[in-house]
C-alpha cells in the first residue's frame, strides 16, 4: 500500500446526528478512544476500508459550532487543523447533517467548509425528515454547499459504500474554501487580524488559518486569544480590540456573524427543501408537548422523581436484608478464624471490618436502584427533559442554561459535574455552578439518608406513598432549596455576569437498552465496592484504631472481676434456689423445666413481637397483645401442672438467671462504654462535644460526622464501630440500623430521636464533607480561594441548619 | 506477639493509604495528576 492510499478524515457534526452510528458503520469493531489533554471530551479513532485504500477516521465530539471559548470547543477546531499531540491531521472531513434539522447543522457546515479541507456531506435522519413530510432535494443541496452529499442509514448500512466511495473522489480532488459574504468591515478585519496572528505565527510554533483569525474576532477570548496575547502582549490585545470595533460598527459581532451564515444557508434550503405546510408532527414532538409542558412536565417529573424515592424503599429491603445476613455470615467465618486469646485483633475484625465496612456494603441496593432508574430515564432520553424543565425553573436565578447538565450530573457526583462546567465560557457562571454543585444530593448521600430513615422514620403511608420514600425525596430537595438563594446571592453579587442563551438538542425518546443499562449498574457498584473496601476500609480502622486505644488494664481488671462477682453471686443464688426446693442444681427434672419454660417465654415474646410489628390499629393490637398474654398464662398453668415440684423453682431459677444475664450485660456495657470514652477518639469527642450539643449529637455522633469529612459513608462505617466498641450492641442488634434505635446517652434515654436523625441528615445534606471534591474545586478553579469559602460556607450552613432543625423538631415533639 | 503484629501492619497499611489519598488528592487539586476524568466517570449524567 502507497503513502497516497492512506488518509485520515475527521467526522463533525451536532449532537445527536446519528454521527457516532455513522462512525461505528464506517469503521466496525475497529476502534480506539483518543483523550484530547486538558479537556474533558475524548474522541474515537477507527479504520474504514475502501477498495485498496485505508481511511482512518477521528470522530470528534459533537458540537453546534466551531466557537472557541472554552477549551472542550477548542478541541475541535484544533483536530480539524491537526494541531492535538497524538492524533494525525485529517486530509478531508465528513459533516454530518441531520436533514430534519437542516438550518441549525448547516451552521456548523459553514464553518467547517471555511477551511477549505476536501469535504463530503452525510445526509441522516432522512426518515425523521420525510416522517415530518419534509423532502430533501439532494442534489440540488449539493450543487449549493459545493461538495458530495449523500444520503445515509447507518444502522441499516445503507449509502456507507456511497459515502467511502464520495469521500475517495474528493480526497483526490479537493473543492474550493466557501466564503460566507460577511460586510466590507467585517471582512477587512479578518483579514488584519489574519496578517497580525500570522506575525505570531513562529511564536505561536504553528500558523494560524484564516477561519481561526474569524472567530478570534467574532468570540474575543478563549484558549487562542490566550495564546496570541501571550505571545503578542497588550499590543495585540487592544490591536483585537481597535478591528472588533471596526467590524462591528456598534452592532454585535456574534449577531453579525449568525445573519451572514443564516442568510447564506436560508437561501440554500429554500432551493433544496420542500414540506408539506402542515409538517406532521413525530410522535417524540407529541410526547414532548406534555413532558416539556410548564405545568405537567413539571407535575410528571415530580411524581416520577417521588416513584424512584419510594421504589428504594419498596425493593431494597429484602436485598439489604440478604446482604446483611451475607455479611453476617462471612463475618461469622472470619471471626471464628481468630485464635483464641487475640481480643484485639477479634476486636479489630468484628467492630472495625465487619460492624464498620460491613455496615456501608448492606446500602449497595439502594445505589443500584437509584441509578438504575437514572439509567432506564437517561436511555429513554427523559433526563435532556428533566434539565429543560429545570433550564425554566431555575433560568430566574441568573444561571446560564449549561449550568443545569453540571448540576444534574451532581446528583450522582459532584466531581464530573464540577469538571463539566468547562463548557460554561462564562467565568461567573461557571464559578457560581462549581460552587452550588455539591449542594446537589450525590450518591454518597444516599446511605446516610437512607440508614437514618429506615431507623427512625416511621413505615406510615401517606395516601398512596410511604412516610420514609417521602422524607428521601424531601431530603434530595434540601440541597436544591439552599442553593437557589445561595445562587442568587453570588449572581447579583460577586459573580454578577449576564445570561446568556442556552441551545440544547431534545433527542428522540427510545427503548432502553438492557445492556447498557447493566453495564451502569455493573460500573456504580463496581465503584461503591472499591470506595467501601479502600478509603472507608482505611478510615473505619484509624477510627477502629482511635477508638480502641490506650486501654486501661486496671480498668478492665476492676469491671471483669466485678463481672465474675456477678456471675458467681447468680449461680450461688440458683443453687439455693433449688435447694430450697428440695432438688439438686443439676437435677434432670428441674433442668427440663427451666426448658421448657425458656421455650414457652421465647415462643411468647416472638408472637408478641410479631403483634406488634404486624398490627397498625392501636384497639386491634390490644386486643391481640391480650389474647397472646391469656393463651401463655394458660401454658403455664399447663406446665405446673405436667412439671409438679419442680415447676415453683424452675420458674425461680428462669427469672433469677434472666436478671443475671442482665446485670451482665449492664456491666459489660459500662466496661466497654468507659473504656471507650478514655479512647483517643472518646477523649477528642468530649473536647468537642459542647459544640455538637445543640444539635442533639452526643460526643459519638460528632466524632462519626468528623470523621465523614474525607467521605461521607465513613459515618456509617464509624458510627457501626463506635457503637459496636462502646458495648450498645447485642444479640438483638441484627444491624446498624437496630443500634442506633437501642443506643442510649449517659441518662439511659434514647440517644436517637426523629429530631437527632432530620438534624444529622440536614448537615449531611449540606456540608462540604468531600475532600476529592474540594481538590477538583482548587484545581477547576485554580485557587484555594475557592474550595475554601466552599467548605467554610457549607459546613457553616450546615451546622446551623441543622441546628434549626433539630431545635424546630423537638419543640414539634420529635 | 503475632497479634500485635498483625494488627500493627493492618493500622500501617491504613495509615499508609489513607496518607497516600492525601497526597494524590493534593495533586489533583494542583492539577499535577489526574483524579476524575468527566466523559469516562459512570456518575456523569448523560444526556446524548
Amino acid at each position: 500500500m502507497t503513502h497516497a492510499d492512506r488518509h485520515t478524515v475527521a467526522l463533525l457534526g451536532n449532537p445527536n446526528t446519528g454521527k457516532s452510528s455513522l462512525f461505528t458503520a464506517l469503521t466496525g469493531t475497529r476502534q480506539k478512544i483518543a483523550n484530547f489533554p486538558g479537556v474533558t471530551v475524548e474522541a474515537k479513532l477507527g479504520t474504514a476500508k475502501f477498495e485498496n485504500s485505508e481511511i482512518t477516521i477521528i470522530d470528534l465530539p459533537g458540537t453546534y459550532s466551531l466557537s472557541a471559548r472554552s477549551p472542550d470547543e477548542r478541541v475541535a477546531t484544533e483536530a480539524l487543523l491537526g494541531r492535538v499531540p497524538g492524533t494525525p491531521r485529517p486530509d478531508g472531513v465528513i459533516i454530518v447533517l441531520d436533514a430534519s434539522n437542516l438550518e441549525r447543522n448547516l451552521y456548523l457546515a459553514t464553518q467547517v467548509l471555511e477551511f477549505g479541507l476536501p469535504a463530503v456531506i452525510a445526509l441522516t435522519m432522512l426518515d425523521v425528515a420525510q416522517s415530518r413530510g419534509i423532502t430533501i432535494d439532494v442534489e440540488m443541496l449539493g450543487n449549493q454547499l459545493n461538495a458530495t452529499v449523500v444520503p445515509v442509514n447507518s444502522p441499516q448500512g445503507k449509502g456507507i459504500d456511497a459515502l467511502k466511495a464520495a469521500l475517495h473522489r474528493t480526497l483526490h480532488h479537493p473543492g474550493k474554501a466557501l466564503h460566507v459574504p460577511f460586510g466590507d468591515d467585517f471582512t477587512k478585519s479578518v483579514d488584519d487580524l489574519h496578517a497580525a496572528v500570522c506575525d505570531l505565527s513562529v511564536r505561536l510554533g504553528f500558523k494560524p488559518a484564516r477561519p481561526e483569525a474569524l472567530r478570534l474576532l467574532v468570540d474575543g477570548a478563549g484558549p487562542f486569544f490566550d495564546e496570541c496575547e501571550q505571545v503578542g502582549g497588550k499590543a495585540f490585545a487592544d490591536s483585537l480590540q481597535t478591528l472588533r470595533e471596526r467590524a462591528a460598527a456598534g452592532r454585535s459581532l456574534a449577531l453579525l456573524e449568525a445573519q451572514a451564515r443564516y442568510g447564506l444557508i436560508g437561501g440554500w434550503v429554500a432551493k433544496a427543501r420542500t414540506s408539506d405546510d402542515d409538517g406532521k408532527r413525530t410522535r417524540t414532538d407529541r410526547v414532548d408537548a406534555v413532558l416539556t409542558n410548564k405545568v405537567w412536565g413539571t407535575l410528571i417529573f415530580m411524581v416520577l422523581m417521588l416513584l424512584v424515592f419510594q421504589s428504594i424503599y419498596a425493593w431494597a429491603g429484602p436485598l439489604m436484608e440478604g446482604i446483611e445476613q451475607g455479611v453476617g455470615a462471612l463475618g461469622g467465618l472470619l471471626l471464628a478464624l481468630v485464635p483464641d486469646g487475640m481480643p484485639i485483633l477479634y476486636s479489630l475484625l468484628k467492630d472495625g471490618v465487619i460492624g464498620g465496612v460491613g455496615g456501608v456494603l448492606v446500602f449497595l441496593p439502594q445505589i443500584l436502584i437509584l441509578f438504575l432508574f437514572i439509567a432506564i430515564l437517561e436511555d429513554l432520553g427523559y433526563m435532556s427533559r428533566a434539565a429543560f424543565l429545570m433550564d425554566r425553573v431555575m433560568a430566574p436565578l441568573g444561571l446560564n442554561g449549561r449550568s443545569f447538565i453540571p448540576l444534574l450530573s451532581s446528583f450522582a457526583c459532584a466531581i464530573p459535574g464540577i469538571m463539566g462546567t468547562r463548557v460554561i465560557e462564562d467565568r461567573n457562571t461557571r464559578l457560581t455552578t462549581i460552587f452550588l454543585a455539591p449542594f446537589m444530593s450525590c450518591s454518597a448521600r444516599l446511605p446516610v439518608y437512607t440508614l437514618f430513615i429506615a431507623a427512625f422514620v416511621p413505615e406510615h403511608g401517606v395516601g398512596p406513598f410511604n412516610l420514609q420514600g417521602l422524607v428521601l425525596f424531601a431530603m434530595y430537595w434540601v440541597g436544591v432549596l439552599f442553593a437557589i438563594p445561595t445562587a442568587l446571592v453570588l449572581k447579583r453579587g460577586i459573580l454578577k455576569s449576564k445570561v446568556s442563551p442556552f441551545l440544547m438538542e431534545l433527542p428522540s425518546y427510545k427503548m432502553p437498552r438492557p445492556r447498557a443499562v447493566a453495564r451502569v449498574l455493573v460500573e456504580r457498584g463496581t465503584a461503591f465496592i472499591k470506595r467501601a473496601g479502600t478509603i472507608i476500609f482505611a478510615v473505619a480502622i484509624i477510627v477502629w484504631a482511635l477508638a480502641y486505644f490506650p486501654r486501661d488494664g486496671a480498668m478492665i481488671e476492676k469491671h471483669d472481676a466485678a463481672i465474675a462477682a456477678s456471675e458467681d453471686e447468680v449461680a450461688a443464688a440458683i443453687a439455693t434456689i433449688a435447694r430450697d426446693g428440695g432438688f439438686s442444681p443439676d437435677d434432670e427434672a428441674l433442668a427440663a423445666a427451666i426448658a421448657d419454660i425458656e421455650e414457652l417465654t421465647a415462643t411468647h415474646e416472638e408472637s408478641v413481637s410479631a403483634a406488634e410489628e404486624t398490627i397498625v390499629n392501636g384497639a386491634e393490637l390490644e386486643a391481640a397483645l391480650e389474647e397472646r398474654a391469656a393463651a401463655f398464662a394458660a401454658a403455664m398453668l399447663e406446665l405446673k401442672r405436667r412439671h409438679g415440684a419442680a415447676f415453683e423453682p424452675a420458674q425461680a431459677i428462669f427469672t433469677t438467671r434472666i436478671e443475671g444475664d442482665e446485670a451482665v450485660t449492664t456491666l459489660e456495657k459500662r466496661r466497654d462504654g468507659e473504656l471507650l470514652a478514655g479512647s483517643f477518639l472518646g477523649i477528642a469527642g468530649h473536647a468537642i462535644e459542647p459544640a455538637v450539643k445543640p444539635l442533639g449529637w452526643d460526643w459519638r455522633i460528632g466524632m462519626a460526622a468528623i470523621a465523614s469529612f474525607p467521605a461521607r459513608e465513613v459515618i456509617i462505617a464509624s458510627l457501626g464501630t463506635i457503637f459496636n466498641l462502646g458495648g450498645d450492641e447485642d444479640e438483638e442488634s441484627e444491624s446498624l440500623r437496630h443500634v442506633l434505635v437501642d443506643a442510649k446517652d449517659k441518662e439511659g434515654n434514647p440517644l436517637f430521636t426523629l429530631a437527632t436523625a432530620l438534624s444529622i441528615m440536614v448537615f449531611f445534606a449540606l456540608c462540604a464533607q468531600c475532600a476529592a471534591t474540594l481538590a477538583i474545586i482548587r484545581r477547576e478553579t485554580n485557587s484555594w480561594k475557592w474550595p475554601i469559602a466552599s467548605f467554610t460556607y457549607m459546613t457553616s450552613l450546615a451546622y446551623v441548619a441543622a441546628l434549626l432543625t433539630y431545635q424546630t423538631a423537638s419543640a414539634l415533639g420529635a | 506477639m503475632i497479634e500485635y503484629a498483625i494488627v500493627a501492619t493492618v493500622l500501617f497499611a491504613a495509615a499508609a493509604f489513607a496518607a497516600w489519598r492525601v497526597w494524590r488528592t493534593l495533586r489533583v487539586s494542583q492539577g499535577k495528576a489526574e483524579g476524575h476524568n468527566c466523559a469516562k466517570c459512570p456518575a456523569a449524567v448523560k444526556l446524548e
